[in-house]
C-alpha cells in the first residue's frame, strides 16, 4: 500500500480515536476538543476528539452577528485563533492536508475506485468552494447566527448524523425530523458523485479546501516541474485526483499535493519540498509559478 | 509530446514562483502573519469559545434540531 494511504488511514484515526464511545455512550469532552483538526472531520462524530475548523469558524462569525450585544471586543479573538491555525497550516503546506490527512478526501479517493462510468468536473465548478466559504461559512452565520454550512454538510450527516442515530448518546437525541432526511439526501448525492467524479466535494464545495487553496500558490511547501525533463506526456494528469496538468502550473490552487504525479512521472521531472530544498526554477517557466 | 531537450521546454513566460515582497518570499510573510494571529488568539483566550462550542454535540451537524 502506498505511503499516502497509510497517512490517510492515520489521519482518520487521529481525528477519530474515541472508540470508548460505543461502551460509554459519552462523547469526548476533553480539552483537545478546543483544538482544530487540520482536515475536514465532523466534531459531531461520536469518535471525534478535535474540533472541525469550519464549524469553529462559523461559530466565530455567529457570535459576532449584528444585534448581539457587541460589548465584548474580544469576540474577534476566537476568529484570530481559528484563522491563524488554518492559515498557518495553509501557508506552510498548502493543500497537502487535503491529499494526505483529510478523512473526507480519503473517502472520496476510495469511492472513485468503484467501477462505474466516470465524469469530469467542469473547471468552473472549482469556484463553488469559494462561494461556499464566503456565503455559507461566513456571511450567513454572521447575519443569522445559524451554522448553515453545518446544517447542509454531508460529512456531518455521515460522521455525526448516522452514527449518533444508530448509537445515540446517554440522554438520547431530539426526535428525527424532515431536515435530517434532507441532509441524508445531500449526503447520498455527494456519495454517488464521488463514485463517478474525482474528489467532487474537495474541488467544488469544501470551504476548508478553499482556504488552503488560496495559500497553495505561495506556501512554503512547493511543487517543481523540471521543464528540461518534462515532455508533457500526460502520465501525471492520468493519476491526478483533481484532474490538473501539473506542468501547466506546478503550484495550482487545485493541487492537493498528493504527489501521485511525482511518483508516476517516468522522467522524474517533478519534485517537491520546502522552498530551500527545491532546485532553482528555470527562469521564465510558467510551470513553477 | 515534446522531446525533453526541446528549447520549448521553457514554456510560457512569467514568474518563477519566487516573487519576493520587500526581498522576502511571500510564504514567510504569510507564515509570520498567521503565527502572530494564532498566538494572539490563544493568548487572549480564543481557545475557550472554540472549546465551548465543540465540546457539545453539534445538532446542526447531525441535522436534528
Amino acid at each position: 500500500m502506498a505511503p499516502r494511504r497509510w497517512a490517510q488511514i492515520a489521519g482518520a484515526l487521529v481525528a477519530n480515536p474515541w472508540f470508548v464511545y460505543f461502551s460509554t455512550r459519552k462523547i469526548y469532552q476533553g480539552r483537545a476538543k478546543g483544538i482544530c483538526f487540520p482536515g475536514f472531520n465532523c466534531y459531531a462524530c461520536p469518535l471525534a476528539t478535535f474540533s472541525c475548523p469550519i464549524g469553529s469558524l462559523q461559530q466565530c462569525f455567529a457570535i459576532n452577528r449584528p444585534g448581539r450585544p457587541l460589548g465584548n471586543p474580544f469576540n474577534i479573538v476566537p476568529l484570530l485563533y481559528v484563522i491563524g491555525f488554518v492559515g498557518l497550516v495553509g501557508a506552510v503546506s498548502g493543500r497537502l492536508v487535503c491529499g494526505w490527512i483529510c478523512p473526507f478526501g480519503f473517502l472520496q479517493d476510495l469511492l472513485y475506485k468503484v467501477r462505474s462510468p466516470k465524469l469530469r468536473l467542469p473547471s468552473w465548478a472549482r469556484f463553488g468552494k469559494y462561494a461556499t466559504l464566503v456565503v455559507l461559512v461566513m456571511l450567513v452565520p454572521y447575519v443569522t447566527g445559524v451554522h448553515w454550512f453545518s446544517r447542509l454538510c454531508p460529512a456531518g450527516a455521515l460522521e455525526g448524523g448516522i452514527p449518533l442515530t444508530i448509537f445515540p448518546p446517554k440522554g438520547g437525541l431530539p426526535p428525527i425530523g424532515a431536515f435530517f432526511w434532507f441532509k441524508i439526501g445531500i449526503l447520498v448525492v455527494f456519495l454517488c458523485w464521488m463514485v463517478v467524479t474525482k474528489r467532487p466535494f474537495c474541488r467544488a464545495a469544501c470551504p476548508l479546501g478553499a482556504m488552503y487553496a488560496l495559500l497553495t500558490p505561495v506556501s512554503l511547501y512547493r511543487m517543481h516541474v523540471d521543464a528540461q525533463k518534462c515532455t508533457e506526456c500526460g502520465d501525471c494528469a492520468k493519476v491526478c485526483p483533481v484532474d490538473i496538468n501539473i506542468y501547466e502550473n506546478a503550484n495550482s490552487t487545485e493541487c492537493v499535493r498528493c504527489l501521485e504525479c511525482k511518483r508516476h512521472c517516468p522522467r522524474g521531472a517533478i519534485s517537491s519540498g520546502f522552498r530551500r530544498s527545491l532546485p532553482e526554477s528555470v527562469p521564465g517557466s510558467a510551470a513553477n509559478e | 509530446m515534446r522531446a525533453p531537450d526541446d528549447p520549448a521546454a521553457r514554456h510560457g513566460a512569467g514568474l518563477d514562483g519566487r516573487t519576493y515582497i520587500l526581498g522576502i518570499p511571500p510564504a514567510y510573510l504569510f507564515v509570520a502573519l498567521f503565527l502572530v494571529m494564532l498566538t494572539v488568539g490563544l493568548a487572549l483566550g480564543g481557545f475557550g469559545p472554540v472549546y465551548a462550542n465543540a465540546r457539545v454535540i453539534c445538532n446542526d451537524c447531525i441535522g436534528i434540531f
